[in-house]
């Protein structure tokens, strides 16, 4: 059984969600910071009429923030039918993997990592990492 | 297919709605049951069910309301005139007629709705009746050919005799005024209310008996029912009339369109708006004609934001109408008596906003009529009609509407609400007894509240007052309450006019704009932080501001968002209301007032309690609205502002372990601290303003004569002498003292787990400031070396505690 993932690129790492869940990734616009939001909350956008919370998925996985020149992306994704928009430092093409290539975590990753990190897929040019959309945009805590 | 369900969903609306005009009807018609246009309009609505259902194939609904449209045939044809008996069996049809609609609406069937008990319920009535009338007719022709002016209660005692035989027996026992008549068939009404359907048979074989042993009624002849208007009611069938004709021809001129649709607009409208906004900002740039045509702009998107705000207004009537059926049964279930008064019914309110006001406002007619109004026996002791009050108001008010549920029963008393506050543990007895009864009346609001001696079925259950105003507040409203023991309690709601636009202020907080609801703002206040006068205060290390004499708590939005301190010298106190505080909000400064569309927040964030939704800007920026009774909550407690008051009125108070104090020199290097509690207000003054009276120096402040103390003197320093000087103004009530230092050096946390009891005269020791030695002041000491009579009517009020 195959699949497809939206991938995107992290602190050099290229990581992936399912693209069913991808409503569409753009540049990064203005956001709107929230005194006393969880870590993580990078704010808020407005998406085309629509207020978009936004998460700083460096910080969810233990990243060092982005430098203050560099523009990270926006990938919005689908959450219990609400819109999420993720920070990634690149996005990437939506790229065919089979369950085959999968494995999970090796036993050495952070036990918080291995929360969002459901696993990887072994492909010719590098390892796709499988992304939890779900528990990486959940309340911070 | 398709098009046969269509058919069925819009008879489904139809009949809904025409069911809750019916029920209205019905009982208005009770109270005025001369009215041919009430009647009319009953009759014309059961026919189009009927109607609509033969139709539609569906048997159960036809012959339920074949049936009842029988007995509204007499009812029109004057053959029978309306009383409780036959309101009752016609509501009992409107449920039944409800339940099967019901079930349509679930399966598309009319499934297995029993509708025989209701169908032959009717036909008793009917046949009872007609049996009935024929006996007295007879018997009456011979006994007594004087026509007699009272059709009403005759049936009314009749239909009595029908439902239960014992009421009308009493009844009969006596030669009965219309009054009692009436009221033993009240009684009666409600206990058939609540039996089961199977009763109606028996009750009907009864009749003969009851019959029988009554001579009374049967001596006066049955009076001619035809258009005989109730004597007792002349006006209202007429208002009833014009009622009718306005409300047909609204249903004339009206359409029926989609919630949904109108949604839409609705939002697309909102987007209009903030291009609006966007565009006026624009044109502020200098160009004539493109502020022409934003201007122009600007009022077309105005327009079409009320107008289609409007589409979604609906009268409050709608919310009431099932009211005056709700009031009925509950009395009735209560055994007491109860008048309803609606006005207003035609304020209009957002169909959201009445949705949701729909359960807070059942629930306070509940308990007004449960626990407000008093049992007819009561009110007869205390001197009121046996008749209770119960009266809705709609209003608008001020931007809002405002929805009062009133009663004029026994009240509230605030003494049984305080006992009862301390044996739950909300308040202490000496917190509940330091409260105002206004503040008392506030405690019923919350959670795990009930005064209600014992648990009724109607209200009661403890669950009362928090979700009443836990849901008003959800929609951006408030719940107040008023009380004036034995005369009555009135609970207002004040509901905001629609929930997608709001006016509201924005401000500016650490370069971030938020938004403030304009209904919690009460005034804006502009600060000079540097100023020595008519700046914040502290009352230990609570802020404070003087509003009026006031003393305002106040909260630093900057503070509540962790946020570095403010810099530079200007902030604005936004004066809020909540229900229960009033308190002051520091932003750094006031931008605007605009109309506010507002965006749901993500899921994630409400548990922060902070902010009520989310905006958008004219230039696109999404901005937080904040939701003050959430920063209310989370910044100050009730009981904080009320010790900060206390405090702030005994200035000798209880200290805490850290306490501001303000450190001044007083020459000779040597320093003092003075509890900045005890500090009113600092000032600088020309040397030359000192004047004397006798021995004692005093000064022109505020238009008063105030005595002076120089610090240095009292605790023996040398301060050089200077143009200008530094005074520390002490105030207590009207009096006042100034204390003269020779420089102010800071204001500093003064932990007392330092202090030394090392001191001197005037001195209640020492401590450890910022590396020096500080000489701890004590301020009645040095107050009562400028005015020995300082603290006088302090000692008098001891005395006339004494003597109390």
């Amino acid at each position: 059984m195959g699949r497809q993932l939206a991938t995107f690129v992290l602190g050099g790492a290229h990581y992936g969600v399912d693209v069913l869940l991808v409503q569409e990734a753009l540049r990064s616009q203005e956001r709107t910071p929230v005194p006393l939001a969880p870590a993580g909350v990078a704010g808020l956008v407005n998406l085309r009429g629509e207020v978009v919370l936004s998460v700083d998925l460096r910080h969810r996985l233990g990243l060092a923030p982005l430098a203050e020149d560099d523009e990270p992306m926006m990938v919005v994704v689908q959450v219990d039918g609400e819109p999420i928009s993720l920070l990634v430092d690149e996005v990437g093409d939506v790229v065919d993997v089979e369950d085959s290539q999968f494995e999970t975590p090796p036993d050495t990753l952070d036990p918080a990592l291995r929360e969002l990190i459901v696993g990887a897929y072994k492909l010719p040019d590098g390892l796709l990492l499988a992304l939890d959309v779900e528990r990486a945009t959940a309340q911070a805590a | 297919m398709e098009d046969l369900d269509d058919i069925v969903h819009e008879f489904l609306v139809e009949s809904h709605e025409n069911l809750d005009q019916l029920d209205s009807d019905l009982v208005a018609l009770e109270s005025t049951p001369g009215s041919r246009e009430l009647l009319g309009s009953v009759f014309r609505t059961i026919h189009t069910i009927k109607g609509t259902s033969g139709f539609l194939a569906f048997g159960k609904l036809e012959s339920l309301t074949h049936v009842g449209e029988n007995l509204l045939v007499e009812l029109r044809d004057g053959r029978r005139s309306m009383d409780q008996p036959t309101t009752d069996v016609l509501l009992r049809m409107v449920d039944a007629v409800r339940e099967v609609l019901g079930e349509i609406e679930r399966s598309g069937s009319e499934g297995d709705v029993d509708v025989t008990p209701v169908v032959s319920h009717l036909e008793a009535v009917l046949a009872g009746e007609t049996e009935a009338v024929e006996a007295v007719a007879g018997e009456a022709a011979v006994a007594d050919p004087e026509p007699a002016p009272e059709p009403a209660a005759e049936t009314e005692e009749e239909q009595a005799a029908m439902t239960t035989v014992e009421p009308a027996a009493e009844a009969a026992a006596r030669p009965a005024p219309k009054r009692t008549v009436k009221r033993s068939a009240k009684r009666s009404t409600s206990r058939a209310a609540t039996e089961p359907p199977a009763e109606a048979p028996g009750a009907v074989a009864t009749l003969t008996e009851a019959e029988t042993v009554r001579p009374e009624p049967a001596a006066r002849p049955p009076a001619p029912r035809a258009e005989v208007p109730h004597p007792h009611e002349p006006a209202e069938p007429i208002t009833g009339e014009a009622e009718q004709v306005s409300r047909s021809a609204a249903a004339d001129t009206s359409i029926r369109v989609d919630v949904d649709l109108l949604d839409a607009l609705m939002r697309q409208v909102s987007e209009l708006v903030l291009a609006r906004n966007a565009i006026s900002r624009l044109a502020n740039g200098g160009d004539i004609d493109l502020a022409r045509a934003s201007q122009r702009l600007s009022l077309i998107a105005s327009e079409l934001q009320e107008g289609v705000m409007k589409t979604r207004m609906q009268p409050i009537e709608h919310v009431w109408s099932k009211v005056p059926r709700m009031v009925r049964d509950l009395a009735a279930a209560c055994g007491k008596q109860v008048r309803l008064e609606m006005v207003g019914g035609d304020t209009e309110l957002d169909r959201s906003l009445l949705e949701a006001i729909k359960d807070p406002l059942t629930h306070l007619i509940r308990n007004a009529i449960d626990h407000g109004v008093e049992a007819p026996a009561d009110r007869t002791a205390g001197g009121k009609p046996a008749q209770g009050v119960l009266s809705l108001r709609a209003y608008h008010a001020g931007g809002q509407v405002v929805v009062e549920v009133s009663d004029d029963g026994k009240g509230i008393d605030p003494d049984v609400v305080a006992a009862k506050a301390v044996e739950k543990g909300l308040r202490t007895l000496a917190e509940a007894d330091q409260m105002a009864p206004a503040d008392l009346l506030q405690l019923l609001f919350l959670p795990g509240f009930s005064t209600a001696a014992s648990v009724t079925n109607v209200s009661g259950r403890g669950v009362g007052m928090d979700v009443v105003r836990t849901k008003i507040e959800a929609i951006g409203g408030a719940v107040d309450v008023e009380s004036a023991l034995g005369r009555g309690t009135t609970w207002r709601l004040r509901i905001p006019l629609t929930l997608a636009i709001m006016p509201a202020v924005t401000v500016e907080c650490d370069n971030q704009t938020y938004a403030i609801p304009q209904v919690s703002l009460l005034e804006l206040v502009a600060l000079d932080v540097e100023a020595a006068t008519g700046g914040i205060e502290y009352v230990r290390s609570a802020p404070v501001y003087r509003l009026r004499g006031d003393l305002l708590p106040l909260v630093d939005l900057r503070e509540v968002f962790g946020r570095p301190a403010r810099d530079g010298s200007h902030a604005t106190i936004a004066v809020l209301q909540t229900d229960t505080v009033r308190f002051g909000l520091l932003v750094d400064r006031v931008l605007n007032t605009e109309e506010i569309v507002v965006k749901p927040l993500s899921g994630r964030l409400k548990a922060i309690g902070l902010y009520a939704g989310a905006t958008l800007m004219g230039d696109g920026q999404v901005a937080l609205i904040l939701d003050i009774q959430g920063l209310a909550r989370r910044s100050l407690t009730v009981d904080s502002i009320e010790q900060a008051r206390r405090s702030g009125e005994d200035e000798q108070g209880v200290r805490d372990e850290v306490e501001q104090v303000l450190v001044a020199g007083i020459g000779d290097g040597r320093r003092v601290a003075i509890p900045l509690s005890a500090v009113t207000r600092l000032e600088r003054l020309p040397a030359d303003v000192l004047e004397h009276v006798g021995s004692r120096e005093v000064v022109q402040y505020r238009g008063s004569i105030t005595p002076v103390v120089r610090l240095d003197r009292v605790l023996g320093s040398m301060a050089d002498a200077r143009e200008e000087i530094v005074v520390v103004v002490y105030s207590r009530g009207e009096r006042a003292v100034a204390i003269v230092v020779d420089e102010i050096v800071d204001i500093v946390d003064d932990s007392q787990t330092l202090h030394s009891e090392l001191g001197d005269h005037g001195l209640v020791g020492s401590t450890v400031l910022k590396d020096r030695v500080t000489e701890l002041l004590d301020v009645r000491a040095a107050v009562a070396a400028a005015d020995p009579r300082f603290f006088d009517d302090e000692a008098a009020a001891v005395l006339d505690l004494v003597e109390v």
